[in-house]
């Protein structure tokens, strides 16, 4: 992987709170964005990562050591990726979305946004809006047109447990 | 942080409702017009059919259910790789067509016991379709394909003197 002989095999990760991290290249590399830096010989000092805080981080390092722990078995990296996202909230799990996304992280951004889509699935269309910061844009006549089109998409419905 | 998850990029809003059931697509139409604009557009559906094609998790079946009342009704059933389980969900028959013709990705073709009637089915989004047809023909055979290129359902219905094709 590594261009020039003596590339060290821990990277340092920055986030943008300037926590600093140390992780396995063999690990870190499951992120294509890292993996592109080190190819170029870019990761020699301190990795530093724009878009991903300290608490995000650290929970994509807890995954990255994880799941290139597991041998080459499938079953056993789904089962590990379902247990690490079981009990994430929605926060967490939206800042995860987009720092898997923003590493280039295919699996970790499938696992969450699939997780993501199963805490969704009997959520109200309100709940929906608060959680993804969406402003409602229909009037009031074009909305209610929209749900009467789609009646029975609204039976068994939880009530919302965010406020 | 609050302020952060207003922050979703489209593409990404896309893969989170690419796994969301039709049931749910439906109802999150009513979020807003992004949402309903990418929940509507064709590709999206597409690659949902497909997804849910390949998806091993969910499947699902239709049952029959008898019924004491006149309308005709299908519950759900789920095989989990073990057993069938009966989910609670029932879905009546659209227009009283129960006998299932043949079907092809998750569309429908029935028809009610005089063969008069023709019906395209889609469970999933309950929506349905009447077909013009000239006559009952119970001895004919039925088929149903999707055109890759127009996406548009064909049905095909021969029996002893002619056949007809529907789009």
């Amino acid at each position: 992987m590594a261009a020039e002989t003596g590339t060290p095999t821990t990277l340092t990760l920055k986030s943008n709170d300037d926590e600093l991290f140390s992780v396995a290249e063999s690990a870190a590399i499951l992120s294509v964005t890292i993996r592109n830096m080190v190819e170029d010989g870019c990761a020699g000092g301190v990795i530093p990562l724009d878009n991903v805080d300290g608490k995000t981080l650290a929970s994509v390092i807890t995954y990255m050591n994880g799941i290139s722990a597991i041998p080459a078995d499938e079953e056993k990296k789904k089962s590990y990726r379902d247990k690490f996202l079981s009990d994430k909230d929605f926060e967490t799990l939206a800042d995860m979305v987009l720092a898997a996304n923003y590493l280039n992280m295919s699996c970790l951004m499938d696992a969450v946004s699939a997780k993501i889509a199963q805490v969704m699935e009997k959520k109200s269309v309100g709940w929906v809006r608060r959680k993804f910061g969406i402003e409602n844009d229909y009037t009031p006549e074009e909305e209610a047109a929209v749900k009467e089109e789609h009646k029975w998409t609204f039976e068994g419905v939880e009530t919302d447990d965010d406020n | 942080m609050a302020d952060k998850k207003s922050n979703f990029p489209p593409e990404i809003v896309e893969i989170i409702l690419s796994n969301l059931s039709v049931k749910s697509l439906y109802r999150f139409k009513s979020v807003s017009k992004s949402w309903n604009t990418i929940i509507t557009d064709p590709v999206f559906i597409q690659n949902h059919i497909q997804k849910s094609k390949h998806s091993t998790s969910h499947n699902l079946f239709l049952h029959r259910a008898m019924s004491s009342t006149s309308s005709i009704r299908f519950s759900v059933v789920k095989f989990d790789g073990e057993k069938f389980q009966t989910l609670p969900v029932v879905i009546e028959a659209p227009f009283g067509c129960g006998l299932v013709l043949c079907f092809c990705d998750g569309i429908l073709l029935l028809t009610n016991h005089s063969y008069q009637r023709l019906v395209l089915w889609n469970p999933s989004t309950r929506t349905a379709e009447k077909l013009w047809h000239r006559k009952g023909c119970s001895k004919a055979a039925f088929g149903l394909c999707r055109d890759p290129n127009t996406d548009e359902f064909k049905v095909v219905v021969a029996d002893w003197y002619h056949y007809s094709v529907y789009s």
